[in-house]
């Protein structure tokens, strides 16, 4: 160990003490997870019961064939597939096309309008539930995907707008005054200039909206009421209530929910973090 | 700097018009005209179905009256005094750790592993908790009882006076990691040189943080204050999921109080008087840090 050889006893001991502390908290975040896997391995409740530290005896995956069976899964993965494609969709198409406008043209009450819809954010989205829950129902859209797409088009709104008015204004103006000058129209130069340079933006926008839509818990409760209809959230808590004793399920059924999801997260780590926190980053 | 210059005032209205006409319609229907009608509903009787009855004030002054809605709001500031003087403490010095120490291994494990909650879905990691607490076999009481601590083990969930404190812990746990990757991009923006420097003057870890960190990253922090303050006004998720508000209303936040009160008992009116009000603190919350922001960027 020739670099510890090098150190101070003192350096040690600090640089130690720093591993604790940072293996502690990453234990406090991975540890339950693995309780939750290990347990969903066993083949009854009493096992789990007796003793929810030990390995697993002899593990099975039946509990995953049950889970995914009872409580629909294909069905609630497609439902929040079609949710989060949609309103990934509409928000990347309204953002990018507004964001362009604020970052390039002046207008009259430009900073008003950027102001009232950026605010928007601090508007809680319960606070809102009631009339949206009573504007669906004489859309008929109450208890369908569609009326919920509208309203988390609604709610991401602010934020996006904000990410990706900063992307623009990040890009400099001078190809698009080049093609001006070659006579390039408006439309034109917005989009084959202007758009696939605003990849990048775009991805944290659609990193950002993707993760909020699939995870989002308060509208889906309220505005879907038929299984058939409900995404993966919902349609896990709905699960859990009616087997609530049946521990091997539900863990079956939470590994099946977060399983997914933290590989595409281990594998995009980077771009997912980025995406997340540009937008408390830009302010 | 703007482009208006280079064509004609009809092609960049045209252009404005296309552009900015779904941004605003949508924006109106599904924001500004919902948040019209609590305003206005608020002073109405509304069971949802029949027509509403005009009650003047009366909404505001049963609110005012109404001890679980105090309660609520209480719960909510001491989750917003909570996440202030722990989640981002925390979470600065995880991400200080990791930048100021070259010598730690593993950065991207740990980073990744700190953010991890904050990818899954709450509705996930609050079924997961609610078995941890589970007062007969969860492995939180089962542990207590094997270490002879059974004195310790509660029903978490379902005890009055520790459920609130249950609930904030796991919210508690999950948002760290936001203000562990907020914290870390903050001090990771620190010019290194400033940091080499001090080290080599023989700085302590801790009086470097103290002197030359915080005050280095001030704006970012306050921006941390903003979306911890207003967004612990705002919760919703954890409450519900394992509490439902209960019991007796002891985990109850004004989100989850409105949400019963309006889909639970009707009082569509009423919980349009509490929205009205949770929106307002909120904006004045948010607007008095945002402030504090742009003064401190001032200053700079």
């Amino acid at each position: 160990m020739p670099v510890i050889g090098r150190m101070s006893p003192r350096t040690v001991m600090v640089l130690a003490l720093i591993y604790l502390i940072l293996i502690f908290f990453a234990g406090i975040y991975i540890y339950p997870l693995i309780w939750a896997i290990l347990n969903s391995l066993k083949g009854s409740a009493g096992e789990i019961f007796s003793n929810p530290w030990a390995p697993p005896k002899q593990p099975t995956f039946k509990n995953y064939i049950e889970a995914w069976q009872i409580a629909h899964f294909d069905r609630l993965y497609l439902n929040s597939m079609f949710v989060t494609s949609a309103t990934i969709f509409l928000i990347t198409l309204i953002t990018s096309l507004a964001g362009y406008s604020f970052s390039r043209f002046k207008f009259s009450a430009k900073d008003i309008l950027f102001l009232i819809v950026v605010s928007g954010y601090m508007i809680p989205p319960a606070s809102l539930i009631i009339p949206l829950y009573h504007m669906m129902r004489s859309f008929g859209l109450l208890d369908n995907l569609v009326g919920l797409i509208l309203a988390y088009v609604g709610v991401h709104l602010p934020l996006t707008l904000f990410i990706i008015r900063a992307y623009y204004e990040s890009l400099p103006k001078e190809v698009e005054e080049a093609a001006i000058v070659d006579g390039a129209s408006l439309f034109t130069i917005f989009w084959d200039i202007v758009f696939p340079l605003m990849r990048p933006g775009i991805a944290a926008v659609a990193i950002w909206t993707a993760l909020n839509t699939w995870n989002e818990f308060l509208y889906a409760l309220t505005f879907l009421s038929s299984p058939e209809v409900y995404t993966v959230p919902v349609g896990l808590l709905s699960f859990y209530g009616s087997y609530f004793n049946a521990w091997g399920l539900i863990l079956a059924g939470f590994v099946i929910v977060v399983a997914p999801l933290e590989i595409f997260y281990i594998l995009f780590q980077k771009q997912i973090i980025a995406g997340l926190t540009r937008g408390a980053l830009k302010a | 700097m703007e482009l208006n210059k280079y064509f004609n005032r009809k092609s960049v209205f045209l252009f404005l018009v296309l552009t900015l006409a779904p941004l605003i319609i949508a924006y109106t229907i599904f924001r500004l005209y919902p948040l019209l009608f609590i305003v206005f509903m608020s002073f109405f009787k509304w069971d949802g179905i029949s027509e509403p009855r005009f009650i003047g004030l009366n909404n505001y002054i049963e609110l005012i009256n109404d001890p679980v809605f105090w309660n609520a709001l209480k719960n909510n500031v001491l989750l917003a005094l909570l996440s202030i003087m722990i989640e981002i403490p925390i979470g600065l010095i995880l991400a200080y750790l990791l930048v100021i120490e070259p010598r730690i291994r593993c950065k991207t494990f740990f980073r990744v592993v700190y953010f991890t909650p904050m990818v899954l879905p709450t509705a996930a990691l609050g079924l997961l908790w609610s078995l941890i607490y589970d007062p007969t076999f969860g492995p939180l009481n089962q542990f207590l009882r094997a270490i002879g601590l059974g004195f310790l083990a509660r029903e978490w969930l379902a005890d009055p006076s520790v459920a609130i404190w249950a609930v904030i812990l796991v919210i508690v746990w999950q948002w760290t990691g936001w203000y562990f990757v907020l914290n870390l991009a903050a001090v990771s923006s620190i010019p290194t040189e400033i940091l080499e420097a001090a080290l080599v003057d023989g700085a302590s870890k801790w009086t470097i943080l103290k002197e030359i960190v915080i005050p280095l990253i001030k704006s970012p922090l306050l921006m941390q204050i903003t979306l911890a303050s207003t967004g612990s006004l705002m919760y919703f998720d954890l409450v519900w999921i394992m509490t439902r508000g209960g019991p007796a209303h002891a985990t109850e936040v004004v989100a989850t109080w409105l949400y019963r009160k309006a889909f639970f008992f009707n009082q569509f009116g009423y919980g349009s008087c509490m929205a009205t009000v949770l929106t307002i603190i909120t904006l004045i919350v948010g607007a008095y840090w945002i402030l504090q922001v742009s003064k401190g960027a001032s200053y700079r």
